[in-house]
């Protein structure tokens, strides 16, 4: 996060009840967890000439180093701006708050909660570039990033339940299924009605209102819809009918990417849902339908898993939404 | 005027990778990543058209003897390069080749050029369907639109200058027998010869002033020495001791390195090729000259003549004077671009674009780790300094 403290609340922190306040700011641009600006820059000149050499230099270094890293930050990063005698603001992507709050926010690891912790993970890491997976892994490593596992049907508590504080809010990025069975589902008009049931949409509803620019909800229906045809036929290899991956891909992108790849067909044949694929599968063949009748099953989702070593063929649209959607996470970081 | 170039299954990039032709085109990147191949694809393109051969000739100073399988993307085991231009301005219009070649090298010939004009409808050219249709190397020899592409394509293999990141130091002593090539050799040899003529040619001498204008900031005046008929050097006197004199090649390997980027430079606001494409401007430079090097591509970035300047680089000192200019609004936001290009695991290699704020910041968070290592000796230095400090 870059973190901007005003020269009036540097120069609150400087009595012996509080300077140990302003050594835990400086001790976040040391680590290089957040960027610490202090403005103006010199505002601390006095304070460093009173202390102990060694960490007067340090901690000049380190501020030096903050502005630099600084410089490279995303114009829409995570920003804490501490200012004396304010009453906190809990925004984003700028919060101003008073010196302790911010310190709490700054402290609470990044939560990306997602629906399975292993799968799901595993997913996000493979669509990411090197350089920001390198960035992640060392986060998480330094437990300034944590992954959460929400459950598919938990999730919306999950999320609620990190509303509950301002600071654990504000330090929550939550990916989620659409869930979705056809794009016109995706529309803002579009809401379940009657017995139509979509776990997607009310995981939406809560971060729309509640987690501004800190969700992303695929835009296809579920993580397994972005698996590459390779990958697909290796993970679910002598389970399902010889045909079905052939005829999956055989088939264009919208049904592909909202066809029920766990159970198929089958899977959403009910009445209350039925009519929810309008006719994305109406040119299908009879042996295509017979062979995507049962889907690909419940557990090709731990290719993701299983195959993190690898580099996914992914298709270019999901290459396109993970170069929209990532930096939204990695801004948090 | 170029507004963009894309490139398919080219060197690293199996897919197709659009970059936009700014006025200042940053290419940063791990190495091995293909930055070089993108940043050289306009030059190797300008050589093949020089050279009226192949469609791509892969023998000169920019193909250096590659074949065929080496010029496209091993990972995507694909034979044919496919490639566009579009350009704005006096001519309107996009231009996209399909070249198919032998992995043995025996041939390489176009398959398809596909021609739009003013964003209309694009025509295709085959040679399949059309076999009376002669082809010589990149266009099919016809009449209309495709005289006008020869024209605009001569006209770019003017307008690119490449400045290779090997370059060779200037010479001790130049003789010039007068006349120097539109293009400056892509190792910087002729440089000097650049200055000896434009100053020959003037006695106001636009070229040496503007190319010593770099050194002046510095404290160094740029002088050319004519100790006798024909023959020059290159010397470079303090600012406030001009009785001590040194010649270029003595200075150190900086100076000397960044001589012909200079040269270029100055050209392209003057009257020279005006789309360069330069390769580690700012090799062997202390981080003073870094920052002196960035005001020399800015000022020239938006000079009169809208040159455009394509940058591979490491120097974080350049692109953070790009943003600071950026910042103090001394060059517009839209003017400027940044590809970050990075490897997979796969093989290939993707230029993901980054463009700023008007305060400069990065929009998206490419660059955040761009020059991490930096970041993390720095962290890794002052936690051991606190330690030692509190032990």
């Amino acid at each position: 996060m870059r973190v901007v403290v005003s020269g009036a609340a540097a120069i609150s922190l400087l009595t012996s009840e509080h300077v140990h306040k302003l050594h835990r700011l400086i001790g976040f641009a040391c680590e290089t967890r957040h960027t610490i600006i202090f403005n103006p820059p010199n505002c601390l000149e006095e304070w460093l000439m009173q202390i102990d050499e060694p960490s007067a230099n340090a901690y000049r270094k380190a501020l030096d180093m903050s502005a630099r890293a600084a410089a490279l930050l995303a114009a829409d990063t995570s920003q804490v701006t501490i200012s004396a005698g304010v009453e906190s603001s809990w925004g984003d992507p700028v919060a101003i708050l008073e010196v302790d709050d911010a310190i709490r926010l700054l402290e609470e690891p990044l939560g990306i909660l997602v629906e399975n912790g292993e799968n799901d993970w595993q997913f996000l890491m493979g669509l990411m570039r090197q350089s920001e997976k390198e960035r992640v892994t060392d986060a998480i490593v330094r437990r300034w990033v944590q992954v959460l596992h929400g459950g598919g049907q938990t999730l919306s508590s999950e999320m609620l339940r990190r509303l509950t504080y301002k600071s654990s809010g504000l330090r929550t990025f939550v990916v989620f299924d659409s869930d979705r069975r056809h794009p016109s589902e995706l529309e803002n008009a579009w809401a379940p009605t009657g017995q139509v049931s979509c776990t997607g949409y009310g995981f939406e509803q809560i971060a729309k209102v509640e987690m501004p620019g800190r969700y992303w909800m695929l835009k296809r229906r579920f993580i397994e819809s972005y698996m590459p045809q390779e990958e697909l036929a290796a993970a679910v290899s002598g389970n399902v009918p010889p045909d079905a991956v052939t005829a999956y891909f055989r088939m264009n992108e919208a049904a592909r990417w909202y066809y029920n790849m766990k159970k198929g067909f089958a899977g959403d044949d009910t009445p209350e849902n039925g009519h929810r694929s309008q006719a994305l599968f109406a040119t299908l063949s009879a042996d295509e339908k017979a062979a995507l009748r049962t889907g690909f099953g419940r557990r090709m989702a731990e290719r993701y898993a299983q195959a993190s070593q690898r580099a996914f063929n992914w298709d270019a649209a999901a290459r396109e939404e993970a170069g929209q959607m990532l930096p939204k996470m990695l801004r948090l970081i | 005027m170029l507004d963009s170039f894309t490139v398919e299954n080219y060197r690293a990039f199996a897919k197709a990778q659009k970059i936009d032709v700014r006025p200042l085109t940053l290419f940063f990147g791990w190495n091995s990543g293909g930055k070089s191949s993108l940043l050289r694809f306009l030059p190797l393109l300008a050589e093949s058209i020089r050279a009226d051969g192949p469609p791509i000739w892969l023998g000169g100073e920019l193909g250096r003897g590659a074949t065929w399988s080496d010029l496209v993307c091993k990972a995507a085991e694909r034979q044919s390069l496919r490639f566009a231009l579009e350009w704005s301005g006096d001519y309107s219009m996009r231009a996209q080749w399909d070249i198919a070649g032998d992995g043995e090298g025996r041939w390489q010939e176009t398959q398809e050029l596909s021609v739009s004009l003013d964003e209309g409808p694009h025509k295709s050219y085959l040679r399949d369907e059309n076999l009376m249709l002669r082809w010589l190397g990149l266009l099919p020899e016809l009449g209309g639109e495709i005289s006008t592409l020869k024209d605009v394509l001569h006209k770019l293999s003017r307008e690119v200058q490449w400045i290779s990141g090997v370059r060779v130091s200037p010479p001790r002593i130049a003789t010039f027998s007068g006349g120097v090539p539109t293009v400056l050799k892509g190792d910087g040899r002729d440089a000097m010869l650049h200055l000896i003529a434009a100053h020959l040619k003037s006695t106001a001498a636009p070229l040496l002033e503007l190319t010593g204008e770099f050194f002046l900031n510095l404290g160094d005046v740029l002088v050319l020495d004519n100790p006798a008929i024909g023959v020059w050097q290159t010397m470079l006197q303090p600012t406030n001791a001009s009785q001590v004199r040194v010649n270029i090649c003595d200075t150190g390997e900086g100076y000397a390195q960044v001589l012909p980027v200079l040269v270029a430079l100055a050209r392209a606001r003057l009257d020279g090729p005006k789309l360069l494409c330069l390769e580690q401007p700012e090799l062997h430079l202390h981080t003073r000259a870094q920052l002196e090097l960035s005001r020399a591509l800015i000022e020239t970035a938006k000079s009169e003549r809208n040159p455009k300047i394509l940058v591979e680089t490491h120097s974080e000192i350049l692109l953070m004077s790009v943003q600071l200019a950026i910042a103090e609004g001394r060059i517009p936001p839209e003017d400027v671009r940044v590809y970050w290009v990075e490897s997979r695991l796969d093989g290939t290699s993707e230029a993901v674009a980054v463009d700023f704020s008007e305060t400069g910041q990065p929009i998206g968070t490419e660059l955040q780790n761009a020059f991490g290592e930096a970041i993390s000796l720095g962290r890794d230095l002052v936690l051991k300094q606190l330690n030692h400090g509190a032990k």
